[in-house]
């Protein structure tokens, strides 16, 4: 149908998706007198009687720009002029029904909405854009890319160029020719920033005095808005992937997520602090940590995109036996293990760069398998002077006398009190260390600092009831006297600045990996998670009989065992203090 | 099933579940103005009729507040069931009160409580709502749990009492005292959490003040029992997901779905 207007190479295209005409474009058109663009939308239109779209929103930004033809600014008048002839050529054409007005024309913000009309017109049918923009074309080819939107038709964009045909974008050839990623996933808008090397954020001990005043927000983010970033990148809100008091997540394809904050959520504080967070990028497999900030058609702050996490959420899935014996069947203690010493070494990562998480618990971590674990709700950790705002009880180190998270810097010591506690109920599946018989609130227990469980003579016998002594009397002498110290009120590493980092974590725990396969020698409950008895011994305190279950045996029994090298390496030197006082003593 | 084996396997339930417990007392009136058709006029006759070895209220037309009663109860343990958190955390306990306080569902692990026991309105003349017997006996049941869960080192939050009724309380005046007082005490040591809903307009307002100095009854709109046990279940949801012990918040927005306000 094109034969001799220069469109022929755009038959197909055309022939076979709705077009939709930009600003610019009509300006464009109007300044290089291209009236043959027009007259190929007609033989268009008589071919397939579709009429050009045009978004009620363009019309309104044409009309403003009409109104501009007093200005005292030359440009202003020279594109008012423009403005009005096209609005006449539109007028002329609505009437030929060869263009069709599309959208509401109250609505005063025409990028919001020229997108939404957009958006809406991908879900049924092909879609050609005429634009001259780069960055909405770009944005468009956005969509295009994006995974997360499978229902999205073929789109194409082209440019009205100074001979008036139709031409492809630079770089949307670029990209399909030299990027092989280019339509398979990876998509232009997502360019994170490596992290800088050596970077480490301050580590301060007085809060901002930047307040949570609420910022503007004129509408409620929807699903399938159109969003942008810092650098202008378009971003479409596909389907609601969780939500909860803060807002909620929506996929935006490509392996990543955006948080949308719930409206009394988006505060000056909250802004700046991932404008900190977004400039000084951490890059750690796993660890969710903000990408780019996310702003609606009128500029404002509504949230920020992330990598997506996957896996099933710590706590209650290994924190409850039948959900763990579901979500991880075939799991033994080694796997546990390896959790443990996959979450310190990213805890580790985060420490070292004097990032504190703030609200360590067990609802923020997500575990694929035992070497892989996301991380998320990155944006409530505490950075610098911004404080973690949020905090669970079970988790808060007996220290803390502070109500309002939102006022109260954390220690590194107090962190280490929460990881003592998470890596205990990873262990325990589920069970707070301070449970015990007789015992009150979480938070009375932990003021208590009465710690149930038994090392050595060591015990106040209140373990709470169940096979939580079965299980902690099969772990590894090592990490017990490690729980057993920081968790006991007087002991070595009770205090705040006296508690295991995560680096001496990982050493217990890899040392218990090590020591693994022994003790499951001694005793094949070594590697289960839920043993129905107490570990066996080696006939000192009690003879292991075929099958018998023995639950009934005091708690200074255990360990006793595994610790004979060294209380008999005791021993053997005491004595030979003792003949050394004997023999000075008679000579 | 042995008695013996229940109650060991109640025991193993209690104890091999690591997650803290939130213990909930339903007590709920089943006086015989518990039969009016809700969300209308007229009252069925009190007439039980059996038809099919299945009990049957003789009605002209519509529901009764405890034909709602019963859907919504139903509504809230499904709620429950299908939350992964709360299925762990939440424990119900069932009271009924009329002539008499009745436990008609003793506490248990949820998913062992398969079959829901359905409430029946009484067909005593007198109309009687023993309500402060019925506290009384919520208030005991949640004690004693509290105290196994405190004996066997479970970990727990704040009892709830969910107090439903639809007129006023004429049991004892010396059980009610006893009732009110120690419910201001528990409630002034944060041991409780009271929600008291007023059914209908003739539900005594100020005795179920009585029973919570802190929160004010709220007055559930005509045939929303549903939209009620769903607010109930979110809560409780909320709690169990969120490990903070003692505050329970409200807005007005949870609730515009349901109570008259």
């Amino acid at each position: 149908m094109f034969e001799g207007t220069g469109w022929e190479a755009q038959e197909r295209v055309l022939k076979n998706s709705r077009v939709l005409i930009d600003t610019c474009s009509l300006i464009y058109i109007e300044e290089h007198h291209l009236d043959k663009v027009w007259e190929n939308f007609s033989i268009l239109h008589k071919y397939t009687n579709k009429p050009i779209i045009v978004p009620a929103s363009v019309v309104n930004e044409l009309d403003k720009h009409r109104k501009k033809k007093i200005s005292s600014d030359i440009k202003d008048r020279t594109l008012a002029q423009y403005a009005g002839k096209a609005i006449d050529r539109l007028v002329a054409m609505q009437k030929e029904d060869i263009v069709q007005i599309a959208g509401d024309p109250q609505k005063n913000f025409a990028d919001a909405e020229f997108f939404s009309a957009f958006y809406d017109l991908t879900q049924n049918t092909n879609v050609t854009l005429i634009t001259q923009d780069n960055a909405l074309a770009e944005g468009v080819l956005g969509i295009r890319n994006n995974r997360a939107l499978k229902y999205v038709k073929k789109i194409n964009v082209r440019k009205v160029n100074q001979n008036g045909r139709l031409q492809t974008f630079y770089f949307d050839e670029m990209l399909r020719s030299k990027n092989p990623d280019f339509g398979r996933g990876k998509q232009p808008f997502t360019r994170p920033e490596g992290e800088r090397p050596g970077h480490k954020f301050r580590f301060c001990t007085k809060t901002t005095d930047i307040p949570d005043t609420q910022l503007p927000l004129t509408e409620s983010v929807q699903k399938g808005e159109m969003l942008h970033t810092d650098d202008k990148q378009a971003v479409i809100l596909g389907e609601i992937v969780g939500s909860g008091g803060e807002g909620s997540i929506f996929d935006i394809g490509n392996n990543q997520v955006a948080k949308i904050y719930a409206h009394h959520r988006l505060t000056r504080r909250r802004f700046e602090k991932i404008k900190l967070m977004i400039a000084n990028p951490i890059r750690c497999e796993g660890i969710c940590w903000p990408l780019h900030m996310l702003y609606n058609a009128r500029d404002e702050f509504v949230g920020y995109t992330m990598a997506r996490a996957n896996g099933h959420v710590l706590d209650p899935n290994l924190f409850n036996r039948t959900l763990l014996e579901e979500k991880f069947s075939g799991w033994t203690r080694r796997e546990t293990i390896d959790l443990c010493i996959t979450i310190l070494e990213k805890i580790s990562y985060l420490h070292q760069r004097n990032v504190l998480l703030g609200d360590i618990n067990a609802k923020n971590i997500l575990i694929v398998s035992p070497q892989k674990v996301f991380f998320v709700d990155t944006d409530s950790y505490q950075i610098e002077d911004f404080p973690c705002p949020v905090g669970t009880e079970e988790f808060k180190a007996p220290e803390i006398k502070a109500t309002q998270y939102s006022e109260l810097l954390r220690t590194f010591g107090n962190e280490y009190f929460a990881i003592a506690v998470l890596l205990f109920k990873i262990m325990l599946p589920g069970k707070h260390p301070y449970s015990h018989q007789g015992g009150g609130s979480v938070k009375e227990n932990i003021q208590k600092m009465d710690f149930p469980y038994a090392l050595k003579e060591k015990s106040n016998h209140n373990a709470p009831e169940g096979l939580w002594r079965y299980i902690w009397s099969h772990m590894s002498y090592k990490l017990k006297e490690a729980f057993y110290t920081t968790f006991q009120k007087d002991e070595e590493h009770c205090r705040e600045n006296k508690r295991y980092g995560p680096e001496a974590w990982i050493e217990l725990f890899k040392h218990y990996r090590n020591a693994l396969p022994k003790m499951a020698e001694n005793d094949e409950l070594a590697l289960s998670l839920f043993p129905d008895r107490l570990k066996k011994n080696d006939g000192q305190y009690y003879n292991f009989k075929n099958d018998t279950k023995i639950t009934e045996l005091p708690d200074e029994a255990l360990n006793r065992s595994e610790n004979k090298s060294s209380t008999n390496l005791r021993d053997i030197l005491l004595l030979l203090v003792w003949l050394y006082i004997f023999y000075r003593l008679i000579h | 099933m042995e008695q013996y084996e229940l109650i060991k396997i109640n025991k193993e339930d209690l104890v091999n579940n690591p997650a803290p417990r939130i213990p909930v007392c339903l007590c709920l009136d089943t006086s015989g103005s518990m039969n009016t058709i809700d969300g209308g006029d007229g009252v069925v006759n009190g007439q039980i009729v059996e038809i099919d070895g299945k009990k049957y209220r003789a009605s002209t037309t519509g529901v009764s507040r405890i034909d709602r009663l019963n859907e919504g109860i139903k509504h809230l343990f499904e709620t429950i069931r299908n939350d992964d958190s709360a299925r762990f955390s939440v424990e119900i306990c069932m009271v009924k009160f009329d002539s008499k306080a009745e436990c008609i569902l003793p506490f248990a692990n949820i998913e062992r409580q398969v079959e829901i026991p359905e409430l029946v309105a009484s067909n005593d003349a007198q109309g009687n709502s023993f309500m402060g017997e019925g506290v009384n006996l919520a208030l005991d049941l949640l004690e004693a749990r509290k105290q196994e869960y405190k004996d066997s080192g479970v970990d727990y939050m704040q009892p709830w009492l969910i107090l439903m009724t639809d007129g006023e309380a004429n049991g004892s005046q010396i059980v009610q005292q006893q009732a009110i007082e120690r419910i201001e005490r528990m409630v002034g040591n944060k041991k409780i959490v009271v929600f008291p809903i007023a059914i209908g307009s003739d539900a005594g307002i100020d005795t179920l003040k009585q029973f919570s100095p802190e929160r004010q009854p709220l007055k559930l709109q005509d045939m929303k029992y549903n939209e009620f046990f769903q607010f109930i279940s979110n809560m409780m949801i909320a709690k169990s997901n969120s490990g903070d012990g003692e505050k329970v918040r409200i807005l007005l927005s949870d609730i515009k779905g349901w109570a008259e306000i």
